[in-house]
């Protein structure tokens, strides 16, 4: 009778450690689901070549900014509107393609400012959403400059020998500040080089026909990115972005 | 025996409480919540004179900006988003516009007024979601194109978007239609404007409907359906 009661307690222990279990169990589920993951965080904006907060019509304008997203991106939203209301340029873009899916990325981004924007002060605005829907932005400020006296590059042209190994880089620099520089930064996720361009028959002048060749023998297939920084002798700079598949 | 029952109850029922506790974050799919950001504004605007249907747009964005789309510049400015209304204003005097919208819990667009500077226009506006996908690609529509007033210019106009949707064209002979003739902006996944030179032409898509503002020295507009 004794032992009966024994085994009858040890059984009912059992069975309520069971349910313990159990329940514990369904409370560290719901508890799973509705784990606080960490805001999205944005850092380092830059606007503007080397985050000069300036955008000039008819050019390229550089845009750049650190991501961290533990719950993974879903999506990021550029909004782009005069301070003034009023006439001016306004751009909104949501970018998934190529950030969708990371924690942590660097948005970097070039757009092509139209040529007939208005001068005067921007708004920049940067929205991170990740996949649990929680939502992180930043904000800066810029100008829409006109500067007749910007260095340019006009009828730029690229062209990929057919093995893939050297592109061929046509077009004419004006620069009424005197040309200093030009660097070519060729980058895709596997290979970055830059080509920096001092020759004695284009710096210090107002206007060359550039005709030049970058070396990419060593570039693995894939999918580049071209970015010219343009440099003058007073310290004005300007940049454009472009594209070529190497196969 | 009853009391084994019992124990056996009270074990079933505390299992199922435990479980409950998570079935209750999923009961069903969640409703979307409204995001005004996610919408925006299309509609017609009309002189007292009717002499033409204008159609506009009003991007809705964050932070409270608003851009004003039509056939002339693109303005931006600021709305104010309550339970019954939807205000938009350009507050630079010499672009000044106002548009106010009466609004319903179904978040639809029951009354629309605008007003440029000083004139007031009749007004016609429904809000939008913004499609994931362009709503035009691939799409044709026929339907009747006014002239400056209600006298019928066209009877059958065709408008043909590419599959690409970036382009379309336009005519009374869908056989000799080239739908690549105008390179468009895209705006919102569903409306278009195409510029060239002076000539502007516009429009926006909604239940199957195309609804088409051009200005080509004349005003030209009509609601077109989709084939």
């Amino acid at each position: 009778m004794v032992t009966e009661n024994l085994l009858r307690k040890n059984s009912d222990s059992a069975r309520w450690a069971l349910i313990i279990f159990i329940v514990s169990c369904g409370f560290v589920a719901c508890k799973k689901e509705s784990a606080n993951v960490a805001m999205p965080i944005l850092s380092n904006l830059e606007v503007g070549t080397n985050n000069n907060k300036i955008a000039y019509p008819g050019h390229d304008f550089h845009l750049e900014a650190s991501i961290v997203a533990s719950g993974s991106l879903a999506s990021i939203k550029l909004q782009i509107t005069p301070v003034l209301s009023g006439r001016g340029w306004s751009y909104t873009k949501i970018y998934t393609t190529g950030y969708a899916g990371l924690k942590n990325t660097t948005f970097h981004e070039h757009l092509d400012v139209p040529a007939d924007a208005v001068v005067g002060d921007y708004d920049v605005l940067l929205l991170v959403t990740d996949q649990l829907g929680n939502k992180s932005e930043v904000t800066g400020r810029f100008k829409v400059v006109n500067d007749p006296t910007l260095p340019s590059i006009t009828g730029l042209q690229l062209t990929l020998n057919p093995n893939g190994d050297a592109l061929k880089l046509t077009g004419v620099i004006n620069a009424p500040g005197r040309i200093a520089k030009l660097d070519v930064r060729v980058q895709s996720t596997a290979w970055t080089k830059v080509f920096s361009f001092t020759d004695a028959d284009m710096v210090g002048y107002t206007t060359h026909n550039l005709n030049r060749s970058i070396d990419l023998s060593d570039a693995p297939k894939g999918h580049y990115h071209i970015h010219f920084t343009l440099s003058d002798q007073v310290g004005k700079q300007i940049g454009y972005e472009y594209h070529f598949d190497k196969n | 025996m009853k009391n084994t029952f019992a124990k056996s109850m009270l074990f079933t029922a505390i299992i199922m409480t435990s479980l409950a506790a998570c079935k209750k974050d999923n009961t069903g799919p969640a409703e979307k919540p409204f995001v005004v950001t996610d919408h925006y504004v299309a509609g017609t605007i009309t002189p007292a004179n009717n002499a033409y249907n204008s159609v506009y747009m009003i991007s809705l964005l964050e932070n409270n900006k608003a851009v004003f789309i039509s056939s002339g510049n693109n303005f931006t400015g600021d709305y104010t988003l309550t339970k019954d209304s939807l205000i938009v204003i350009i507050s630079d005097p010499a672009n000044y516009r106002v548009a106010k919208f009466a609004i319903n819990e179904k978040h639809e667009l029951t009354s629309a007024y605008y007003r440029a500077l000083t004139t007031e226009y009749k007004a016609t506006g429904k809000l939008l979601e913004i499609e994931a996908t362009n709503q035009l690609a691939g799409k044709t529509f026929k339907g009747e194109e006014f002239k400056m007033g209600p006298v019928s210019f066209k009877k059958d106009l065709v408008y043909k978007f590419s599959s690409t949707g970036t382009t379309y064209g336009s005519g009374t002979d869908p056989q000799t239609i080239n739908d690549q003739s105008n390179a468009f902006e895209l705006i919102n996944n569903s409306a278009f404007k195409f510029k060239s030179g002076s000539n502007v032409e516009m429009g926006f898509y909604t239940n199957n409907q195309l609804t088409v503002f051009r200005l080509s020295g004349l005003y030209y507009f009509g609601t077109y359906t989709q084939q």
